[in-house]
């Protein structure tokens, strides 16, 4: 004869148990969807939308540059050429791009090797001497000139001279927004000519914040496209990536090599890239576009001789 | 008896030192002293022999300075080089190399009593690696005074083991004289199988060692000793050295140079007879006799008469041709080449083991290379094609130019699709362009269509591309935006250096320097003075790192504003206002000049300039920018940073008067410009010499 009551007993236990159980399923279950939902709210909403939106202001520039070196009271120049990715920052062509895609401070770097110090007799200058902006999937390449570097970000300012009224798609700095640490961002460039320049969007995370040499932030990640906008998951511009070097360099009692490899992954040197508030850099862009007004004026008034004349004083 | 017992044994002593002394010397009694007397007197001899020879040819030995046009990056260039000649005869013909005077612009010889005298290059062969030149001697301090000349000698009579003198000036040292011997009389170069003659490459690509069998040396010789003579001990030139490197010197020699030398005299170029095949040695055949034919070059006079690869050569117009080792096919080449072009040619051949008679015309050898030219307009230069090079690269024919080089940022480099090196261009804008005059006429009348068509060839493909004729601009300025700028250099007040100072706890920095003539300096800010405040917000600066902190507070204020600075001097706390000017990096605002006649950009001296390099503030002159690599101021050593005092003893202000001083010089053209520089600490002088017949 079956024991029914056992088993009524045991069959309500087990439903107590399995119900306890489900109940702190359930519980550790809602606990989490407030933290994903959060998660959730992080990641873009829609980055290909943002990056249909965002990637026509990506140009690429092609830059040819003359490089001047001199040592020991003799010098050389050869010349070369590179391409990489601008942003335009003014609808009438202002483009901007990172110094370093085709300039290298050997003597700099030679002096810090040295031991700290530009007193290298070792010294190179690379000059610009041509650029041609290709914007989306163009054909054409459009003109343009050198109109302003700024050393201290690494930033050099071209403006395109062939547009011929044309407005091209721009990002405003002035609309930025300041990054926070651990915030998701996203940011944007283009492949090369030989995969049609098609764009693509990296995400990653503000993972660091310094105030020396300057403020900036850190993101999570290497191989990050220098001199280009970072946004928010919004859209929002936060910045631009640039190159930020120390002022303060330690002298190694290592090798040569040894100094090349620890400022290759500790950041001295080269410089480590960081991501430069919006608000600074866009005092730097305002006066480039004062910069290149400027010059446009200048050149309507300039004389046919080889000489360029100093612009008259304000 | 004790004193003759030491009085023996001392007397002993001496006898057997003495007897010991006498067997020390190196011969026996009776055959020493000949021997040593014959070695002493050759030396003498070679001593004798080796002044005998220096006098006779150690006059004529010239050092040669260039100028010469390479074309690099898709566009001519220009740069310095030297080597060594041989004064051959009593009006002024020079030998040397042609690696060391092709292409030349302008030659200048130096004889061994100093006299400078310039030459003209009368004739190149790179064949064999030689150029005649011709000294003007109306440049002569006395040109009717006699010149000293050497004489050339009999190369064939050169034996292994011979003394010869290498002269030349090596390292582009004067004058100097090596020793050595003969090691070789029948040099040639193979592939590393050592189963075939390989030519040796100059610079030029061009080719050479087809004829030459080279005396090989071991007279130490240097850069700087091409187109020496090799000298022997009867003073006559038997060579001339040509490569060399690690104790081995290789001459060409002078049998060579010779017929070389009278065919220019005679003909005014050296004519050589081609037939057009390729020889092998018979050794592996089994065979002592005749020639191995290894390769028949299509539409040669030798396709022509139906020889083929395969067939041994025995004899050409009767005369046999015999190659069993790789050093004897430089000797068949000659005997081609000394066939007059036009003349038939008798080719007696085995095949399949029947003889046969060919019959041929001889044909004008060809160059290797064809002539290399720039086309500015479109930032690229072009070799012309010769046979052998429409033979090696598979071209149809002779026509058109091949792309030798492509300019960064000129229309060759824009073109679309891309032009690239090894391209043949063949028309432009619909017509042919054969040769480069036809090309620069077309370029010359179309470019100001903004847009030219080229037609090439590339790997057999029949391609279009399309230039727009845009050139980069370059602009010497610089474009660095200005920031506001205190006028100083300061350290930071660690708490070790506020204590030393007696102002503990304090935080801020130190001055270490105020450039003189700014406004900090005009505001009375000193060294040693220590900054506490910007204005009205303490410096909280104690750590090396917080170096840049009053940099970047500086670089937030606008350039003209005034910024109040709290200062302790002395330990006592004061104010004092500045108005910030601009950084010193911006030298964008000044005027600047692009010299294009010898392709050097300068601007004007900013106050920074000045203080940089510790000059008077009032410092005159213009500071060079940009030198353009291979132009003249260029290699005649004017540098980036160099600032131009004077031209031609002329001071120089600024660049309106440099421009000014510049236009004159290049409408009177001296040979010199003198350009009196200041360089790093010291003063310098610059002399540029352009070839004003050549200036491009």
């Amino acid at each position: 004869m079956l024991n029914y009551r056992y088993i009524i007993t045991n069959l309500i236990g087990q439903c107590v148990v399995l119900t306890a159980f489900a109940g702190y399923i359930g519980s550790a279950y809602a606990q989490q969807t407030p933290v994903n939902a959060s998660l959730a709210a992080q990641e873009p909403q829609n980055p290909v939308q943002l990056m249909q939106t965002l990637t026509p202001s990506l140009v690429t520039v092609k830059i040819v540059y003359k490089t001047q070196v001199s040592a020991e009271g003799q010098s050389s120049t050869s010349e070369g050429k590179t391409e990489t990715t601008g942003v335009v920052v003014s609808p009438d062509g202002l483009v901007m791009l990172s110094t370093s895609s085709y300039s290298f401070d050997f003597g700099g770097f030679f002096g810090n090797i040295g031991g700290g110090g530009d007193n290298s007799d070792f010294k190179s200058k690379t000059i610009p001497t041509d650029f041609k902006v290709t914007v989306g999937h163009d054909q054409k390449d459009y003109s343009a000139k050198l109109v302003a570097t700024d050393t201290i970000l690494g930033l050099t300012f071209i403006q395109i001279t062939d547009l011929q009224g044309k407005r091209l798609e721009a990002v405003d700095m002035s609309q930025g927004t300041q990054p926070a640490l651990g915030e998701k961002v996203i940011l944007f460039s283009r492949l090369s000519k030989g995969y049609d320049y098609a764009p693509y969007f990296h995400i990653t995370t503000v993972c660091g914040e310094i105030q020396i040499p300057r403020h900036a932030y850190l993101l999570d990640g290497a191989g990050l496209p220098i001199g280009l906008p970072v946004y928010d998951l919004n859209g929002k511009p936060l910045g631009i990536l640039t190159t930020l070097a120390p002022t303060v360099v330690e002298t190694d009692s290592g090798g040569m090599g040894m100094q090349i490899m620890q400022r290759l992954f500790s950041g001295g040197g080269f410089g480590q890239v960081f991501l430069v508030p919006a608000e600074s850099v866009n005092t730097i862009i305002i006066q480039a576009k004062e910069r290149a007004a400027k010059l446009s004026a200048t050149a309507s008034n300039s004389s046919s001789s080889g000489t360029t004349a100093a612009p008259p004083k304000k | 008896m004790k004193r003759y017992l030491i009085g023996f044994v001392l007397g002993g002593l001496l006898l057997g030192y003495g007897s010991a002394y006498t067997d020390a010397r190196p011969v026996r009694r009776g055959t020493s002293a000949p021997v040593m007397r014959h070695k002493v007197e050759l030396i003498d001899t070679l001593h004798r022999e080796i002044a005998f020879a220096r006098a006779r040819v150690y006059p004529a030995l010239v050092n040669i300075l260039v100028v010469y046009r390479y074309y690099d990056g898709g566009r001519a260039q220009r740069d310095l080089a030297g080597g060594s000649g041989v004064i051959i005869s009593p009006d002024g013909y020079v030998i040397t190399n042609y690696h060391v005077a092709g292409h030349t612009t302008y030659i200048e010889c130096t004889l061994t009593d100093g006299e400078r005298i310039e030459a003209k290059d009368i004739y190149d062969d790179p064949l064999t690696d030689i150029s005649i030149l011709k000294l003007n001697l109306s440049q002569r301090a006395n040109p009717k005074a006699p010149l000293h000349y050497a004489v050339l000698g009999n190369s064939d009579d050169l034996h292994v083991g011979d003394f010869v003198l290498a002269m030349g000036n090596p390292l582009m040292l004067s004058s100097s004289m090596t020793l050595g011997i003969v090691s070789n009389t029948q040099r040639v170069f193979t592939d590393f199988t050592g189963n075939r003659i390989e030519q040796v490459e100059l610079d030029s690509g061009q080719q050479t060692g087809l004829l030459t069998r080279w005396i090989q040396h071991d007279a130490l010789i240097l850069p700087g000793n091409s187109g020496g003579p090799l000298v022997n001990m009867q003073g006559e030139v038997v060579g001339i050295n040509e490569l060399g490197g690690n104790g081995v010197g290789f001459a060409i020699p002078s049998n060579l140079v010779r017929r070389v030398f009278e065919q220019v005299l005679t003909h005014g170029k050296v004519v050589r007879g081609y037939l057009g095949f390729e020889p092998l040695p018979v050794d592996k055949l089994g065979r002592k006799t005749g020639t191995l034919v290894a390769a028949v070059i299509p539409k040669s006079p030798a396709a022509e008469a139906g020889l083929k690869p395969g067939d041994v050569l025995l004899s050409i117009n009767g005369v046999p041709t015999n190659i069993r080792f790789l050093e004897q096919v430089p000797l068949l080449y000659q005997q081609v080449t000394a066939i007059k072009p036009g003349t038939r040619a008798s080719l007696r051949v085995l095949r399949q083991g029947k003889v046969l008679r060919l019959h041929t015309v001889v044909a004008p050898m060809q160059p290797y290379l064809g002539h290399e030219s720039e086309v500015a307009d479109l930032g690229l230069t072009v070799r012309s094609i010769t046979p052998m090079m429409a033979l090696l690269n598979h071209l149809p024919d002779t026509n058109g130019l091949m792309v030798t080089g492509i300019r960064p940022g000129y229309p060759a480099d824009n073109s679309q699709p891309k032009l690239a090196v090894g391209d043949v261009i063949r028309a432009v804008d619909g017509k042919p362009t054969p040769n480069l005059a036809a090309l620069e006429q077309v370029v010359k009348a179309d470019k100001q269509q903004g847009r030219l068509v080229v037609a090439y060839l590339r790997q057999n493909q029949s391609c279009l591309s399309v230039l727009r004729m845009e050139k980069p601009e370059t602009s010497n300025n610089d474009f660095e935006l200005p920031h506001a700028w205190l006028g100083v250099r300061t350290e930071v007040l660690t708490p070790e250096i506020a204590e030393v100072l007696h102002v503990p706890g304090t935080q801020g920095f130190l001055i270490t320097e105020v450039f003189p003539g700014t406004n900090a300096s005009e505001a009375g800010l000193r060294v040693g003075d220590i900054i506490t405040s910007l204005n009205g917000q303490s410096l909280e600066a104690s750590r090396p790192q917080d170096e840049e902190m009053l940099t970047h507070a500086i670089e937030n204020l606008d350039v003209g504003s005034r910024a109040t600075l709290g200062i302790l001097r002395g330990g006592k706390p004061l104010e004092i206002g500045v108005t910030l000017q601009a950084s010193p990096s911006s030298a964008s605002e000044v005027a600047s000049y692009q010299e294009k006649t010898f392709e050097f950009a300068v601007r004007d001296l900013t106050l920074f300039d000045r203080i940089e390099r510790h000059l008077p503030l009032d410092q005159k002159g213009v500071i060079v920018t940009d030198t353009t690599e291979g132009g003249w101021a260029n290699i005649a050593g004017l540098n980036v940073d160099d600032i131009i005092l004077s031209v031609n003893g002329q001071p120089i202000e600024d660049v309106r008067s440099f421009k000014r001083m510049m236009s004159e010089v290049v409408s009177r053209k001296p040979k010199v410009v003198t350009l009196f520089v200041h360089r790093g600490a010291l003063t310098y002088f610059v002399f540029i010499q352009p070839d004003w017949a050549h200036l491009n």
